[in-house]
């Protein structure tokens, strides 16, 4: 197998075992599903075309993460934020399982609300951290932050979403 | 300790987000496409790992070093051909072409491999028209090099109808709730390619005229694909009148699903026409990026029937938006592969009610499919519409 062989197999391998990941990361950043779907292509493909051109990545995740990012904050410049109730009326479907469907709907539909209700830094990192199973450390690289601040937001982030759910349970 | 249980839980369902085996499938199928179109550019850091694993073992590294040198790859190559033959062999047909003696290990057993690792019948129908494809291709590249025979015509023509045929019979098996959409798309992806490498081929056989006995074979690949064209046209004209006979709410979503995949087209084709600027000369590339512009026309067109609550006809203009864009994409591309300038034809829609009676000669008013879009568009559009500001962005 050519290096060129081996590098397109390596990124193929990358593709179906991140696709999952970078999905759902941009599923609960934007709450659009077809949308989720058109920013993991876009993840990828921007991805492909900085490595097809020699350039090296030391951890292709967090790389992935980043392209992510980035494509989400620059479609959430060109838009305006969405309700939960906007998000309902989409439509909700971000389970794989039709029958676990309707049981996971309430549950689904809790999360989303949560996140939504979070201010956009400590949104990512709470989606980051918690959804996407991140270290600190990956999410410093992935926002250009120190691990202190990222430590701190995710601390205060939790600090909310406990709130939320205390609020809930009254 | 509750409240952490609960967002653990919460947390728990969340994860289990992911993507639709096909929709995995889908991306997969456009990122090897994309790969295809943009390998890897050789260059000595290329020797490197695309990327680093956390630890590298010393074996790695000798074994990196070992192969760094090309001469030494190829003579592995050499020695991986005749001692373990079959996987040797499969990889050195890859680029063959019709003819050649490796070119059936391509056809009858590459091709057919990666069909297995294809799951869904959506997918399996999308990789039989990148086949339909890439046949088209291979015979331009032997059309352009003066190899026809007819052997090779008719190994050719065989293969675009059994890959028409597969593909036809996987989306016979498709009864899902989308089946109507995804019928849709890929009978429009195929009428796309056949009619852009029927202009190609009409091109190559133009220029051959009479220079050699070779072009009496492309002339007849070329009715072949014509008539294969019509048959994917008449296709499309029974898909709309199925997708007719949906609710609106069903038309509805299936027009802004078409409307969100012309506007991908059209950003993939933008790009695309960028990295091919070099290869390309400059009227072909002002040619191309004109057709975008219509392309984005059609997709405000499409807009307004949209608005007006005409949801058939603006799933049709969508469809259009897409196919010139796709058009346009094929032109470029083998413009650029052929070395032959192409003379990117101009997709123009005219909105004049002198329309009926343009050129049936002109290969922009060249079939019924769009004299009767054209048609619809007269009727519903009364004022001149805006180019989709953010496509705009990206054309210009």
């Amino acid at each position: 197998m050519s290096d060129k062989d081996k590098k397109e197999k390596q990124f193929l391998e990358a593709y179906n075992k991140f696709s999952d990941a970078i999905f759902r990361h941009c599923y609960y950043c934007i709450f659009d599903r077809e949308e989720a779907k058109d920013f993991t292509q876009e993840t990828f493909l921007r991805a492909w075309k900085y490595l097809s051109e020699g350039k090296e990545v030391k951890n292709i995740r967090a790389f992935l993460y980043k392209i992510a990012n980035n494509i989400i904050i620059d479609n959430s410049r060109k838009k305006k934020s969405i309700s939960l109730d906007q998000i309902i009326e989409k439509g909700f479907s971000p389970k794989i399982d039709e029958r676990e469907k309707t049981e996971n709907y309430f549950s689904g539909k809790e999360i989303i609300k949560i996140i939504n209700s979070l201010d956009g830094k400590y949104r990512d990192v709470i989606v980051m951290k918690y959804i996407d199973d991140l270290s600190s450390k990956e999410i410093a690289s992935i926002l250009d932050e120190t691990e202190n601040n990222v430590y701190v937001m995710i601390h205060r982030g939790f600090d909310k979403v406990r709130k939320i759910l205390e609020e809930q349970e009254k | 300790m509750k409240i952490e249980k609960k967002f653990k839980n919460l947390i728990k369902e969340a994860r289990k987000t992911i993507l639709f085996k096909e929709e995995k499938e889908g991306i997969n199928l456009n990122l090897v496409k994309f790969i295809k179109e943009n390998p890897v550019v050789r260059n000595p850091i290329l020797e490197r790992p695309l990327y680093n694993p956390e630890t590298k073992s010393s074996f790695k590294i000798i074994m990196n070093y070992l192969f760094e040198k090309r001469m030494r790859a190829f003579a592995f190559l050499a020695i991986a051909i005749l001692l373990f033959g079959g996987a040797g062999i499969s990889f050195a047909a890859q680029g063959s072409l019709p003819g050649d003696p490796l070119y059936p290990v391509k056809v009858g057993f590459n091709e057919k491999v990666l069909r297995m690792v294809l799951f869904s019948d959506e997918a399996k129908a999308k990789y039989d028209i990148q086949l339909v494809q890439l046949r088209l291709q291979e015979a331009e590249k032997v059309a352009v090099d003066k190899g026809l025979n007819s052997a090779k015509t008719a190994e050719l023509k065989n293969l675009l109808d059994q890959h028409i045929a597969d593909a036809k019979s996987h989306l016979g098996n498709i009864k899902n709730s989308n089946a109507a959409d995804i019928i849709a798309n890929i009978d429009s992806e195929l009428e796309s390619s056949l009619a852009a490498h029927s202009q190609i081929l009409g091109k190559i056989a133009d220029v051959q005229k009479g220079q050699d006995k070779t072009a009496a074979f492309v002339k007849n690949i070329l009715s072949d694909v014509q008539e294969k064209t019509d048959k994917a046209r008449i296709d499309i004209k029974n898909n709309y009148s199925k997708l007719s006979g949906q609710s609106s709410a069903d038309i509805l979503s299936s027009a802004e699903g078409k409307l969100k995949s012309a506007g991908n087209k059209i950003k993939e084709v933008a790009n695309f026409i960028e990295n091919k600027k070099s290869n390309v000369s400059e009227s072909a590339y002002n040619a191309a990026k004109n057709n975008l512009k219509i392309a984005n026309d059609e997709i405000s067109d499409g807009q307004v029937l949209l608005d007006a609550k005409s949801y058939n006809d603006a799933f049709d203009q969508f469809q259009a938006a897409e196919q010139t864009a796709q058009k346009t994409k094929i032109y470029v591309q083998q413009g650029a592969n052929l070395k032959i300038e192409l003379n990117i034809p101009e997709i123009q829609i005219k909105k004049d009610a002198d329309s009926e009676n343009s050129d049936s000669s002109n290969i922009n008013q060249q079939d019924n499919t769009d004299q009767n879009r054209i048609n619809r568009i007269n009727k519903n559009i009364s004022n001149q519409v805006e180019i989709n500001p953010q496509i705009k962005n990206i054309i210009n």
